[in-house]
């Protein structure tokens, strides 16, 4: 089963005119997937779609097979969610927070939030407005994984957060995910923490779906192509899904590397892309399209 | 029914956590029955806790943790109502007590029982106008209308003692009678259902973009 599937949807927000438009997004159980998008590109606003709390124009979006308007009550009962903003009361103590938000799910753990509060050094007499930025990323992921979630919905989890932390939290996202089977989906525009654990990306543009697939597959399909200003040709362009034309030389991206290879052979270097270059390289070539 | 008492605890443990602030305020509220503002006491009362919470709830974004909780939006609403009803609860006792303390000390003060039913309707009729204008605007936008009310409900309370002092006695016995109390009782419960009901309905239908 398909831990989201969304189809046919569309979001429109008339003041600003940003239309958010998916025709198909099926996030596979068991994995984690990187929902990746530079700023307003309508990363926030699928997750709120997902969590209800925003309604789409048309369209249909499931969590765990539950309609997440209709089925919403059940859907959240087994969803773990860290928005930007948790929305916990300033004032309050750590303590009261979890006494608040316990009794809403069944499954809760306290001996599992405990630990995750020991692991992260959180003291439960501490008020939310004296934690730290990272300090209180640790604390929502510590609620949201406490009751024991299918599927955790992440909105840019090391947004603004240290080496350190942002290390911790990838590496509980990875545990969970072997331990527990759990299902991460988590959107940035912090490619690199992509890199390290995603094993499935969705890029979006502008408010649509830009490329998706398995990482591995999606980087080893293509090539990063530096060579000469000179062996730039319109033969070379063609097989390029965009390039940076410099003074001396180019870099850009193939989906065709023997191809490209057939044709510069040892004159260019073939690297294997970076999820930050396949996404650099795809939104430069939409732009270029849109302009 | 328990995710709704859940979500009134939530808003009680909310409360507490503003702490001082409110404490000092409930003070403040005690001493006006002393100077026999007590039908202004349920609408202070309900103030302190419902707008006050709401605004700081505001400020911390709360929706994004109430929102994505496994509640529904009409579990929501309810919650809310059911808590301002309590808060007026414990204005009418607060005002009945504070009666008899000052009755027993000789000072004056707090709610007559006979006048316990003006209270509540003055304090319904608050909910009514301003539960609804909280949810569906949130307190930052809200607050205009809900100091609007304030204006014409003391400017009526003003207007309405020194109209009654002046009043035939027929008029006295009406209020003293049972009449009056059952009629205003009524209207309070229904102004409390209808917006209620209003509130559920637009409340449903509201999006959380911010």
């Amino acid at each position: 089963m398909n831990a989201i599937e969304i189809s046919g949807l569309k979001k429109q927000f008339p003041k600003s005119g940003f239309l958010l438009d998916l025709p198909r997004l099926a996030v596979q159980e068991g994995y984690i997937t990187g929902f990746i998008g530079e700023n307003g590109a309508g990363k926030t606003t699928t997750l709120k779609l997902l969590m209800d709390l925003l309604f789409p124009d048309e369209g249909q979006l499931r969590l765990l097979g539950l309609d997440a308007h209709a089925q919403g009550v059940q859907a959240r009962r087994q969803v773990g969610y860290v928005g930007e903003t948790p929305g916990y009361l300033e004032g309050s103590r750590l303590g009261q927070l979890v006494r608040m938000t316990r009794p809403f799910y069944p499954t809760w753990d306290q001996e599992r939030f405990l630990g995750y509060a020991r692991r992260f050094g959180l003291r439960l007499e501490s008020r939310y407005r004296d934690l730290s930025k990272g300090q209180r990323k640790q604390f929502a992921l510590a609620m949201a994984l406490s009751h024991h979630p299918r599927l955790l919905l992440l909105d840019e989890p090391t947004a603004n957060l240290d080496p350190l932390v942002r290390q911790d939290i990838l590496d509980i996202l990875a545990e969970e995910l072997e331990q527990e089977g759990i299902t991460v989906f988590f959107s940035t525009h912090i490619t690199s923490d992509l890199d390290k654990i995603a094993d499935y990306l969705v890029f979006l543009h502008r408010g649509r779906l830009l490329l998706e697939g398995e990482r591995e597959a999606l980087l080893q399909a293509r090539r990063l192509v530096k060579a000469r200003r000179e062996l730039y040709t319109p033969e070379v362009a063609a097989l390029l899904v965009e390039a940076q034309v410099g003074e001396f030389g180019f870099t850009g991206m193939t989906e065709h590397p023997r191809a490209v290879y057939e044709l510069l052979g040892e004159e260019a270097l073939y690297e294997t892309p970076t999820v930050e270059d396949l996404f650099l390289a795809y939104t430069r070539r939409d732009r270029e399209v849109a302009a | 029914m328990s995710e709704v008492t859940n979500l009134v605890r939530m808003d009680l443990w909310k409360i507490a956590s503003l702490g001082k602030n409110l404490a000092v305020y409930v003070v403040v509220l005690l001493v006006f029955f002393q100077f026999q503002m007590g039908l202004v006491a349920p609408v202070l009362l309900l103030y302190l806790t419902t707008y006050i919470l709401a605004y700081y709830d505001e400020q911390s974004k709360g929706v994004c943790l109430t929102g994505t909780l496994p509640v529904t939006r009409t579990q929501q609403v309810q919650a809310k109502y059911l808590l301002d009803l309590a808060v007026l609860a414990a204005a009418l006792a607060l005002g009945a007590a504070a009666f008899w303390v000052g009755q027993l000390l000789g000072i004056g003060g707090g709610q007559p029982p006979e006048q316990l039913w003006l209270m509540f309707v003055v304090g319904a009729v608050f909910i009514a106008v301003a539960q609804p204008m909280l949810l569906l605007f949130g307190p930052l936008k809200a607050r205009w209308w809900i100091f609007g009310f304030y204006f014409v409900m003391f400017g009526a309370v003003a207007a309405l003692a020194s109209l009654t002092a002046e009043a035939p006695a027929w008029a006295w016995a009406l209020v003293g009678g049972r009449l009056a109390p059952a009629l205003g009782v009524a209207l309070g419960w229904a102004a409390l259902l209808v917006s209620y009901l209003a509130a559920a309905r637009c409340y449903r239908r509201r999006e959380f973009s911010d």
